[in-house]
């Protein structure tokens, strides 16, 4: 009964929240595990076949939304909270919102993203057939202060679910090491072909060894810390990948190519070179053969995929303007390159929220490498910095090197789309984190003139 | 006029590099730039001891604790050389787990850590102090985000300042940071210096006067930093705005 009343005061909550523009991604759930705290348990039971959680730091909500179209295409009933909120009350709104009012739920697969710090909090309440694993990089948010204490919170975990399968990163040392302590059937993916991502970090540079502290030695490095390593002082090293990627280079485009076993080889385009989209997709094309789909299901999935709001978002308001969301330095960096390859005249919007969604302190904004954008600062007219902590963003450009008489600081959302769309230049980037990317996306969208401007599969 | 040089050496920067303490860098290098003054910045890591006799300031950033073990260790070696340089009054800034390790010692479960630079001393907890936190130092208010689980104890050494909102050293006794000469240590991250120039001008000037006995420094157009600040300190509570 408790259960009923957390349903039904939940569902009228998410179309409240909706009817006043909300996108009550988290709210309804929220209310329900208030009301019914063991109500994540009582869904997952429901399940018939399969929960995968797709977790990591960078990502996820691309991956999991490929293997949600895989599911589907495979002609399978699945449950996915595709728009991203990813905390436990966000997974049981993506369950309220697809179940009955008397809590039924009619679905084969759930396919559930999974905040990478709340992991341990979500398996308390549900056991997943799957974990995918994408990344796991050094995050600055609040509560991930370090990447040994997440190691070992997931780790945890892990040890109490035997049974769940693992779909883990070969190219990411930590999620390796994460491997190399458990006893699960796991499996590996991983890029083969040693490919230049044009990264400049240099975070390898203090890549330790999770097993034994020495530093690692690359043979081949992607970007952050992904790459070809080898310890020089144990013997942990990069694990062979059950499911290899290569890529190759064609004119403007890139094909992956992912081979498993047993004929399992599935063959993607990219129209862009961002490594992101190429690992996540990579990810979700491994996922599929674990879970046993065909290539073609895996394919036709894959071609069905749509990105989801903000990643890469074209609209067009005058000139076209892309929206992306990125939420640290790698993902920052990441589409900092991508601005950094095109050379039309152009406003660069960037806005950061400090929300305690998007981590209370915004001292990453350092750790991020906005210099790249010096090097077309002649293609840049003007560049506008919004959101709460719009003026640790104005102090990180200026201390940058670009030219104060170049920037506008925005009051509101409203005022920074008016001045990417004002200054004249041909095109516009707007930049922000999480949350901001609702109400700026809706700006957009209302302001769109052009039909025309679809999205194009790309970053996450 | 013959030009001005300082030379800054950032120690174990690829160690320590949470939370984007090497802005503080880019700020004393740029502070420094507007102003015609070159910076040489030598990047000292683990075994690759420097020498230091050229070296007007020293900066330590902070880092994770599976870090601080290796940094801790390499760092006796270039205790005496450090001793020597804090005693000739030359600037050291440490942020956080570089604060920690020039104490007596930094304890965490079985492991002790610590160079005895000074005195002072740091047992870690399990709850994170975490938070925008404003410090007053007397003469002007420090602005930054502070994240540590240590609580550090002074043992008699003065402050880096007063704790007007948030937790400082240990939540206690309302005491941020160590001064001893010029030593600072500080747990502000945020980074610290852009949002504080200030404090960056004063580790300047202090450079200058060691090296050159230059007194003065030409002002900067700080605006940005003022509405920055300003800002800033409304986030935290609209009342501490006239501290900007
Ligand atoms: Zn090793």
């Amino acid at each position: 009964m408790r259960k009923i009343l957390a349903i039904i005061i939940a569902k009228i909550a998410i179309a409240l929240a909706k009817l006043m523009g909300h996108k009550g991604t988290n709210f309804g759930g929220e209310i329900a595990l208030r009301i019914c705290p063991d109500i994540l348990a009582w869904f997952g039971s429901q399940v018939k076949k399969k929960i995968i959680l797709v977790t990591g730091t960078n990502g996820k909500t691309s991956t999991n939304n490929m293997i949600y179209s895989m599911i589907r295409q495979s002609g399978h009933t699945c449950v996915c909270n595709k728009l991203g909120a990813n905390l436990d009350s966000g997974l049981i709104s993506a369950f309220i919102n697809s179940c009955t009012l008397t809590g039924r739920i009619d679905a084969e697969y759930a396919s559930l993203e999974v905040d990478e710090a709340s992991l341990a909090k979500v398996m308390a309440h549900l056991k997943p057939d799957t974990i995918v694993f994408t990344n796991l990089f050094r995050d600055q948010l609040d509560g991930y202060t370090e990447l040994d204490a997440l190691l070992d919170k997931i780790r945890g975990s892990l040890e109490k679910s035997q049974d769940t399968v693992l779909l883990l990163n070969s190219d990411d040392p930590s999620l390796a090491s994460l491997g190399e302590d458990l006893a699960h059937a796991k499996y590996y993916y991983g890029i083969e072909t040693q490919m230049d991502m044009g990264s400049q970090d240099v975070d390898k540079d203090s890549v330790l060894c999770k097993l034994c502290g020495e530093k690692l030695d690359y043979d081949h490095y992607f970007y952050s810390q992904l790459g070809h390593y080898t310890c020089t002082k144990c013997h942990f090293k990069r694990p062979i990948p059950d499911f290899k990627a290569f890529i190759e280079d064609k004119g403007q485009k890139r094909e992956l190519t992912a081979i498993g076993k047993d004929d399992f080889k599935v063959v993607r385009d990219f129209t862009t070179n961002d490594s992101y989209s190429i690992y996540n997709t990579l990810a979700a094309i491994s996922a599929g053969g674990v879970l046993g789909f065909t290539a073609e299901s895996v394919k036709k999935g894959l071609e069905n995929y749509r990105p989801q709001v903000g990643r890469m978002e074209n609209f067009y308001i005058g000139k076209p303007i892309t929206l992306n969301l990125a939420k640290n330095p790698v993902g920052f960096n990441e589409t900092l390159k991508i601005i950094s390859q095109d050379m039309s005249s152009k406003v660069v919007a960037i806005g950061v929220n400090d929300l305690p969604q998007d981590g209370r302190d915004v001292s990453w904004l350092w750790d991020t490498n906005f210099e790249i954008l010096l090097d077309i600062d002649d293609t840049i007219v003007n560049y506008t910095v919004f959101g709460r902590r719009r003026y640790d963003m104005a102090l990180r450009l200026k201390y940058a090197g670009i030219d104060e008489n170049k920037l506008t600081v925005a009051e509101t959302v409203e005022d920074a789309i008016d001045s990417v769309v004002k200054n004249l230049s041909d095109t516009g980037y707007v930049l922000l984190n999480y949350s901001l990317l609702f109400e700026t996306q809706k700006i957009l969208k209302g302001r769109n003139e052009d039909v025309k401007a679809d999205s194009v599969p790309s970053v996450s | 006029m013959k030009m001005l040089k300082l030379t800054l050496c950032h120690l174990y920067p690829e160690l320590l590099n949470l939370y984007g303490d090497s802005g503080n860098v880019l700020t004393l290098i740029r502070r420094c730039q507007w102003r015609g003054i070159y910076v040489d910045v030598i990047n000292c890591g683990v075994g690759s001891a420097a020498d230091f006799e050229n070296v007007d300031i020293f900066f330590m950033g902070g880092g994770a604790d599976s870090n601080l073990g290796l940094v801790s260790n390499d760092m006796n070696n270039i205790k005496p050389q450090l001793e020597l340089a804090v005693e000739q009054g030359k600037v050291l800034l440490a942020i956080c787990g570089g604060y920690q390790l020039l104490g007596k010692y930094y304890r965490k479960k079985d492991t002790v850590l610590g160079l005895g630079l000074l005195d002072f001393y740091t047992e870690a907890t399990d709850k994170n102090f975490s938070g925008n936190i404003v410090v007053d130092t007397g003469d002007y208010h420090l602005i930054g985000f502070e994240n540590h689980k240590g609580r550090t104890y002074l043992n008699g050494l003065s402050p880096l300042g007063q704790v007007i909102s948030g937790f400082g050293n240990n939540g206690k006794d309302k005491t941020e940071g160590v001064r001893y000469k010029n030593v600072i240590g500080t747990y502000l991250h945020g980074p610290l210096l852009p949002k504080n120039p200030k404090l960056c001008d004063e580790i300047i000037k202090i450079a200058l006067k060691n090296k050159y006995g230059i007194e003065d420094l030409q002002e900067l157009d700080d605006s940005l930093e003022i509405k920055a600040r300003q800002h800033t300190l409304k986030l935290i509570n609209s009342k501490f705005v006239s501290f900007a």
